[in-house]
């Protein structure tokens, strides 16, 4: 942790905002100065002040509770996502690696079937499959994003399996499974872990993108997407109902490219040697 | 050995097409619980939907009801959208010239900006200038589209009256005549001027927001691939001969390169779809991604599958073309 930190001075800029980001999502509906989903017809499209700091939306509600209560959603799909699209594109990625032949074959012709669809194109014709709710759009991302931990998995595996100390454990005899457990899963974990850091800023801003395409969230969660989408009529009136939204998506997705950027110079050996 | 080479991606290209085929029949008919009435609509009566599974030929295996989907896509039929009341094919090839246009303006502003700070990234590594651009590229990566459109509105047109609200022409002025569908080129054939710069002050809003997120690939690909070849001997033997850094930057290194940046351009137009998704609802761009978001609103199943469906199928193609002239330019990579 303290050489994650001393590696640059943007780490520490980058941890405090992950952190922050991950308090909102666990405390922001208990924090919030205002019910998030409380409206004050009164209150209409107030701009920023000293009791509404971010200003009010079009039912009065208190913009800045809203963004801060919107973290959760955010952070539960992206780890509701994440969880479902490793476990299964490492399964499946280790399994056409281990095995080859035609496992490997029809493994990946099927996540190749996947990867033929431009992300937020095949996530939307799922959604709209499915029907328009937060549940199907954690369904729809975790399709979309399986085929790449698929991928990862399986070049991981290939190369590992060529190494000496796996060669080894084979010659004693050691079944497959227990060689993928002990062997060879403590090698990719760092690895995932980058992509995995990587990916949550994504899977944030495509929850967004797909609540405000009208297929996640619906009305009245404060979502940011959401949210956006409904400022749109405000844009020259009441910038703010747009501005705010917009920018704690932007620093979310921002801080977590940034650790996943920050922890692949942390953990890849050869960067750390070419620093050395 | 080259048409050897290039048949065989073509055969790929069909088996990914073929396959790209099931997985949308699957959304469209295997998924929903109920398809007819989801392509009949919201608003339609029961009557109406039990009609539409009879003509739709909803009954049967599922393979006879593939062979059908099939059937009707080789022949273009993609289905009526309920909310246009036109065939979704008809829509398409009304909406597709305004996407491709926006894309392609895009993805030259990308490579513009793009190249230029990535080069400069790396052959300055670790100066301030270096930090910029990295950063940018950073936070253009972390940008959501559809909130630099709604800025770039607000700046552009309601601050600043710089930039049109939206649309592709201004009111009143007619566009020029069809043939390749891309005001601009149409308009500068025709010898149109004025509409051609009035095309061009209309294109360059949604072509710069599109084009934030592919700069920001643009630039780490090339920063990337740049440190990469720097570090090759054959750039020290040509320091070694005396020629500056700026000549051994420009003549031996951007050329080389550049390869890689060339072979992730297919894959930057998915991005560039998805992007059109969400920001041509916003700045009124009568294309695709308007007409692919009006349908996820209205729940317009056929459009959405149709939509969906072409715009697969470009990016596949556009890819298999990157791969294929990646291949005729570099012999080493036929065999793979």
């Amino acid at each position: 942790m303290r050489r994650f930190l001393r590696q640059s001075r943007l780490n520490g800029l980058t941890l405090g905002l992950v952190i922050l980001i991950l308090l909102a999502a666990l405390l922001g509906e208990v924090a919030a100065p205002h019910p998030p989903r409380k409206q004050n017809l009164a209150n209409r499209l107030q701009p920023p002040s000293a009791e509404h700091w971010f200003g009010t939306d079009d039912y009065g509600r208190d913009i800045f509770s809203r963004v801060l209560s919107g973290a959760r959603i955010s952070i539960q799909v992206a780890v509701v996502v994440l969880s479902v699209a490793v476990t299964l594109g490492t399964l499946i990625g280790a399994l056409a690696g281990l095995l080859g032949g035609w496992v490997d074959a029809v493994l990946m012709r099927l996540t190749d079937l996947f990867l033929a669809f431009p992300a937020l194109v095949l996530a939307s014709a799922i959604g709209a499959a499915l029907g328009s709710n937060l549940t199907n759009t954690m369904l729809a991302l975790s399709m979309v994003y399986w085929p790449w931990y698929a991928r990862l998995a399986r070049g991981q595996v290939m190369a590992l399996a060529q190494r000496d100390f796996v060669q080894a454990a084979r010659a004693m005899g050691m079944p497959d499974a227990s060689i993928l457990r002990r062997h060879m899963l403590r090698n990719i974990l760092p690895i995932l872990l980058v992509q995995i850091s990587l990916d949550v800023g994504y899977v944030i801003l495509y929850t967004s993108a797909l609540s405000f395409l009208g297929l996640g969230a619906q009305r009245p969660e404060p979502e940011w997407g959401l949210m956006l989408n409904d400022s749109r009529k405000f844009v020259q009136t009441a910038p703010w109902t747009m501005f705010y939204p917009g920018l704690a998506l932007t620093l979310a997705v921002l801080a977590f490219n940034l650790l996943g950027d920050g922890l692949r110079d942390y953990l890849d050996p050869r960067l750390r040697n070419q620093r050395a | 050995m080259i048409a050897q080479f290039v048949l065989r991606r073509l055969l790929g290209l069909l088996a990914v097409l073929a396959a790209i085929s099931v997985m949308t029949f699957v959304l469209a008919r295997v998924v929903p619980k109920d398809p007819a009435r989801l392509i009949a609509g919201p608003r339609a009566n029961q009557q109406a939907v039990e009609a539409l599974r009879e003509r739709l030929g909803l009954n049967g295996t599922i393979v006879e009801q593939y062979v059908r989907y099939i059937g009707g896509l080789l022949q273009g039929d993609l289905g009526l959208s309920f909310s246009t009341k036109r065939p979704v094919l008809q829509d398409i090839q009304t909406f597709l010239p305004a996407t491709a246009e926006l894309t392609i303006a895009a993805l030259l502003i990308s490579l513009l900006i793009g190249l230029p700070i990535g080069i400069a990234s790396a052959a300055w590594k670790d100066s301030p200038l270096d930090y910029a651009g990295r950063f940018l590229s950073t936070l253009g990566l972390s940008l959501p589209p559809f909130w630099v459109a709604l800025v770039g509105q607000l700046v552009g047109y309601y601050l600043l009256s710089l930039l049109p609200v939206g649309g592709r022409l201004s009111q009143g002025m007619s566009p020029p005549p069809t043939l390749t569908g891309f005001y601009t080129l149409d308009s500068a054939l025709a010898g149109r001027w004025a509409t051609l710069a009035d095309a061009l002050w209309h294109l360059l809003l949604p072509a710069f927001v599109l084009s934030f997120g592919v700069i920001a690939v643009f630039v780490r690909i090339t920063r990337a691939s740049m440190l990469d070849v720097l570090h090759q001997d054959y750039i020290r033997v040509a320091r070694a001969k005396g020629l500056t850094y700026n000549v051994v930057v420009l003549r031996h290194a951007v050329r080389n390169a550049l390869t890689p940046v060339l072979t992730i351009l297919g894959l930057q137009v998915g991005l560039l779809m998805s992007g059109s998704f969400l920001i041509e609802s916003i700045l009124q761009w009568p294309g695709l991604g308007l007409y692919a978001a009006n349908a996820l609103l209205a729940a317009d199943y056929n459009a959405t599958m149709g939509v969906t469906l072409v715009l697969a199928t470009t990016y596949t193609a556009a890819n298999a073309l990157v791969d294929i002239a990646y291949g005729l330019a570099d012999p080493r990579l036929r065999a793979a």
